[in-house]
């Protein structure tokens, strides 16, 4: 009996001396005690937040990200929680611990979702922390932008509504094997696209003569997902949507002509098969062309066997029309402190932690400033940036979310039409008279 | 256990401790304990049913039930209770249990324990090597005292004139360090978890909601004071419960942590999956309740003479035979994914089993170094799904995948000795990419990953055939295929039985090689070649938000599978029953 006397004091005499020790400070996130933020700026507000990073070196940096804002004592005690680095299950987690209550304050979501989460009541409209805040939205590229401030009951853009903030920008550019372009003796595509030379056509060309190296190699690959085969449509001056968003566009003949000529290029036999996954083929040195966003600059930076660069997407009948990838920070509409929550939204899409994050090559700034272009110039290879910034820049589509529609049963529908032109199993009328049918149901 | 569970209705005769005032008095509060859980019931019920309660369908009908439900059983339990009835005793036990269990949950709720344990876990690896400590520390104590009990065997004394005086004491201040290493292990390691942090976590979880904190509190202790009494001694004698019903009640007691995560985390969600079948439910938003609408929706087929006369709604997916009709439904998508897993199952389950059983009969052969052959086999059973699907992934590459390469240098190799170089230096087959080969691939990966478990079961079952049925088949002339066909075939008829259930119900729950091969394309790509019943599911709840829908098609999998085994029992029982 003694004893266990003994072990319940000696328990009672541990927890009353470690709640005597709570200031110790052993590495960064101890830093700043909650005492120490409420000298700086009133009760430091404990808050969640999740992003999904593209790999480990950016969960690290968007830790250290965490601590350093904890650390800044501007109120805010934060505990970040990286995400799936990849697929969907980064969505599939985040649905259901918001639907048990129990999801982050802020988190990151691809900016197709917006819509879905915002009209089922899941994040906040911060228009009025934001406005407090004194929040530019002109600080922003446009076209996701745009689409966070968006009345979900007209599907437009309108007065107080902010449903968050884009956390990065991306584009798609030409990923080039250098050495496989050199032995295939055709033109480098930087120098025909600063020449205003870079078209389909020339596209074409080169892919075909890559191609004819033999040996397996291959002239382009691209993924099977809708933007791969949608950049073709929105070159040819065609588009998934009408202006207001409100039905299919995918049976216009701008768009047909797209991804008509998209589909004979997989025909002629100059493409890595369609929907398989490019990126090994690309890495093992057989592929001349890879389609892909800046995503792949990481993975891109390992290659050690071939010289690599980017180059500017083709252009079609229509200016620019590469897309403006995004994904934006929202705020849960469960938070307990919408205000402090927008703080913290403000200082993850600083100019300073897009800067860091940015460095380490996978995202490019949502910030139009010329200081952050400036800087992302700076973070080679490849060499060209200078591409991405040109896709971002000249005529993009915003990829976006269907504020009047359901966008996943869109993107099924249709990608099911498309797969099935791009095997051949479907002729071009036959495309055309299908692919909005099967995706008018996503609108009603 | 089951002697509680049948218990008699019939009133106990002659109690023998009648004289008990103590306890009836404390059994009157049990009963008052289950009056007012009735009178909450009945509170509930009231504002229901008055819609005072503004709730959305679901929360109210599953509201509703539990009310009704809660209070018929709280008001027999009374009766019970007053009647002096067993079955009250038991009663009243799940009763307060029930809500013993719904009180800790609140609380757990309420101290937002799961999200805290989110938060602090990231604390736990830093915290690591304090817990060795307060590990050495209770080595060293349990060490300490094991060597003061043999010193001193309990119940005994001593005195300073004693021999092992000296020895005692030092055992007990051996005992006394080992309890300091592990208060200051434990110092340490709460010091490095930021136990502050974690109490002011706790405290503004409280404040965030005092009341309900406090009502879930005392309901706990109500409850588990109600528990105490009714599973008592004095109430066993009470009501003259005998030895093995109250050892049933301990069992039960026993069971509940194992009983209680089943009803939690299985029959619960099962129950909840039916349920939101009914619905019209997004996982979030207000569910409506639909009846049998999403089971309709889902299996819904109509005959037209052609594709143009189809009803409404209805999209064709097949013609028929011999005709210009066609067979069209309202959710093709369902029926894609049917034909897929039975043209799956027709493919991946005999290869799965009849290629483990070929490796059986090899590995029992006992040819040399078969055992090292038998661990290899089973490998693909102990490896991860996902990553061996993703290295599966990369050998399938068409352009740079071991496979296609590997069929084309066999090609080549053939060209060397037959006539016009028949096979080309290369090829593409789109494994994963081609609708007419993508479910092969699928089927690959599948039979690769089951036939080393298999292998394993049909090893034991050959094992368990008696030497003396070969050796009378060898003198009666048998050759080896005529004994494996009439003795050893027969003889595993169990063990194929249940290889042959066990991957046919794994087959129709297929989802996680198809998931993993289709990264980064959409789960049933292409062109929904791949789209099996599960992965459908997985679409219709998580991609499209559609979990009513989801749990409709998952309960008609469940019915499927259920025939599916039914059948094959059925089977297996007229084979055995006809020799």
């Amino acid at each position: 009996m003694r004893i266990r006397h003994g072990v319940v004091a000696a328990i009672g005499l541990s927890l009353a001396l470690s709640a005597c020790s709570s200031t110790s400070n052993d590495n960064a996130e101890s830093t700043t005690t909650p005492e120490a933020s409420a000298s700086a700026a009133g009760p430091a507000v404990d808050l969640r937040w999740r992003t999904r990073p593209d790999n480990q070196a950016e969960a690290d940096v968007y830790q250290k990200i965490s601590d350093e804002i904890t650390a800044k004592n501007i109120g805010l005690n934060l505990t970040y929680e990286a995400g799936n680095s990849e697929g969907s299950p980064y969505q599939d987690k985040l649905k259901t611990e918001l639907s048990a209550g129990t999801a982050p304050d802020v988190f990151w979501i691809p900016g197709t979702d917006v819509a879905d989460f915002a009209k089922a009541g899941l994040i906040l409209n911060a228009s009025e922390v934001a406005s407090a805040a004194g929040f530019n939205p002109a600080d922003f590229y446009a076209g996701p932008m745009d689409q966070l401030l968006v009345d979900p009951s007209t599907g437009q853009k309108a007065d107080g509504f902010v449903w968050g903030v884009p956390r990065d920008v991306s584009t798609f550019a030409l990923y080039l094997n250098l050495d496989l372009i050199d032995q295939a003796g055709v033109d480098d595509p930087r120098e025909l696209a600063k020449e205003g030379k870079w078209t389909w056509d020339a596209f074409q060309e080169t892919a075909k003569a890559i191609s004819d190296l033999g040996g397996g190699v291959k002239g382009f690959g691209a993924g099977g997902w809708w933007a791969n085969w949608g950049y073709w449509v929105n070159s040819a001056g065609g588009s998934f949507f009408n202006e207001e968003r409100t039905a299919c566009n995918l049976d216009s003949d701008e768009s047909v002509q797209g991804i008509e000529y998209y589909q004979k290029l997989y025909d002629a036999g100059y493409g890595v098969k369609f929907g398989e996954d490019p990126e090994p083929v690309y890495k093992s040195g057989k592929l001349g062309m890879f389609v892909n966003g800046r995503w792949a600059t990481p993975g891109s930076r390992e290659i050690s066997d071939f010289n690599w660069d980017v180059a500017p997407m083709p252009t079609g009948p229509a200016p620019g029309g590469n897309w403006q990838f995004w994904g934006a920070y929202v705020i849960n509409a469960k938070t307990a402190d919408p205000a402090a929550a927008w703080k913290l939204v403000a200082e993850l899409t600083s100019l300073e932690v897009q800067d860091q994050i940015a460095s380490l090559g996978a995202n490019i700034p949502s910030r139009t400033a010329q200081e952050a272009i400036d800087k992302f110039l700076t973070y080679t290879p490849p060499q060209n940036n200078q591409a991405f910034v040109d896709g971002i820049t000249t005529s993009p589509k915003a990829e976006g979310p269907l504020w009047l529609g359901n966008w996943p049963e869109f993107d099924k529908a249709t990608g099911d039409v498309v797969t099935k032109y791009m095997n051949g199993d479907i002729t071009t009328d036959e495309y055309q008279s299908t692919i909005c049918k099967v995706a008018a149901p996503a609108f009603e | 256990m089951t002697a509680t569970m049948t218990e008699t209705m019939e009133p106990v005769p002659a109690p023998l401790w009648d004289d008990d005032e103590g306890f009836r008095k404390r059994l009157r509060l049990v009963m008052a304990w289950h009056l007012f859980l009735a009178g909450a019931c009945t509170w509930v019920l009231v504002n229901i049913a008055g819609a005072i309660w503004e709730l959305d369908s679901l929360p109210r009908t599953i509201l509703g039930v539990v009310g009704a439900v809660g209070l018929a059983l709280n008001l027999l339990a009374v009766v019970l209770l007053v009647r002096r009835v067993r079955a009250g005793r038991t009663l009243s036990f799940l009763l307060s249990g029930v809500v013993a269990l719904a009180a800790f949950v609140g609380v757990f709720v309420q101290l937002r324990i799961a999200e805290g344990l989110d938060v602090f876990a990231g604390a736990f690896q830093r915290a690591f090597p304090p817990l060795i400590l307060v590990f050495v520390g209770v080595a060293w104590w349990v060490i300490a005292r094991r060597v003061h009990r043999r010193l001193l065997p309990v119940g005994s004394l001593i005195t300073d004139d004693d021999v092992n005086a000296g020895a005692v004491r030092m055992a007990q201040w051996l005992m006394w360090a080992g309890l300091a290493v592990v208060a200051v292990g434990t110092v340490w390691w709460l010091v490095l978890m930021r136990v502050d942090r974690a109490l002011s976590y706790f405290w503004a979880a409280i404040r965030s909601d005092p009341v309900a904190f406090l009502l879930a509190v005392v309901l706990l202790a109500l409850a588990g004071w109600a528990l105490a009494t009714i599973t008592s001694d004095r109430s066993a004698r009470y009501f003259a419960v005998e030895n093995a019903q109250a050892e049933a009640l301990a069992g039960w007691l026993y069971l509940s942590p194992n009983l209680l995560g089943f009803l939690a985390f299985f029959a619960g969600p099962l129950v909840f999956s039916m349920a939101i079948s009914f619905y019209d439910w997004d996982g979030v938003t207000q569910a409506v309740f639909v009846g049998f609408d999403n089971y309709v929706e889902t299996l819904s087929l109509a005959v037209a003479g052609s594709a143009a006369t189809l009803p409404a709604g209805y999209t064709e997916i097949i013609g028929m035979p011999f005709s210009d009709s066609v067979l069209g439904a309202t959710d093709p998508l369902f029926w894609k994914s049917m034909a897929n897993i039975f043209l799956f199952l027709i493919v991946a389950v005999p290869v799965a089993v009849l290629s483990a059983l070929f490796l059986a009969v090899m590995i029992n052969a006992g040819y040399r170094g078969t055992k090292a052959f038998r661990t290899v086999f089973f490998v693909p059973a102990v490896a991860g799904v996902i990553g061996v699907t993703l290295i599966w992934k990369q050998m399938f590459n068409a352009a740079v995948g071991f496979i296609n390469w590997g069929i084309a240098t066999s090609g080549q190799v053939l060209n060397t000795v037959l006539p016009g170089d028949p096979f080309p230096d290369r090829i593409e087959v789109g494994w994963l990419s081609d609708p007419n080969v993508a479910l092969l691939a699928v089927a690959i990966v599948f039979v690769w990953s089951q036939f080393g478990f298999n292998t394993v079961l049909f090893t034991a079952g050959l094992q368990g055939i008696g030497r003396d049925l070969y050796e009378a088949a060898e003198l009666d002339g048998c050759n080896a295929w005529q004994q494996f066909r009439y003795v050893t075939v027969p003889q595993l008829r169990e063990t194929t039985f249940f290889v042959t259930v066990t991957t046919v119900i794994l087959a129709l729950q297929l989802f996680d090689i198809v998931y993993a091969l289709n990264q980064p394309n959409p789960v049933g790509y292409p062109d929904n070649a791949t789209l099996t019943p599960v992965v459908y599911i997985y679409q219709l709840g998580f991609q499209q938000d559609s979990f009513g829908r989801a749990s409709a098609v998952a309960w008609v999998l469940f019915v499927i599978i259920f025939i599916f085994t039914l059948a094959q029992f059925r089977m297996q029982r007229a084979e055995a029953e006809a020799k």
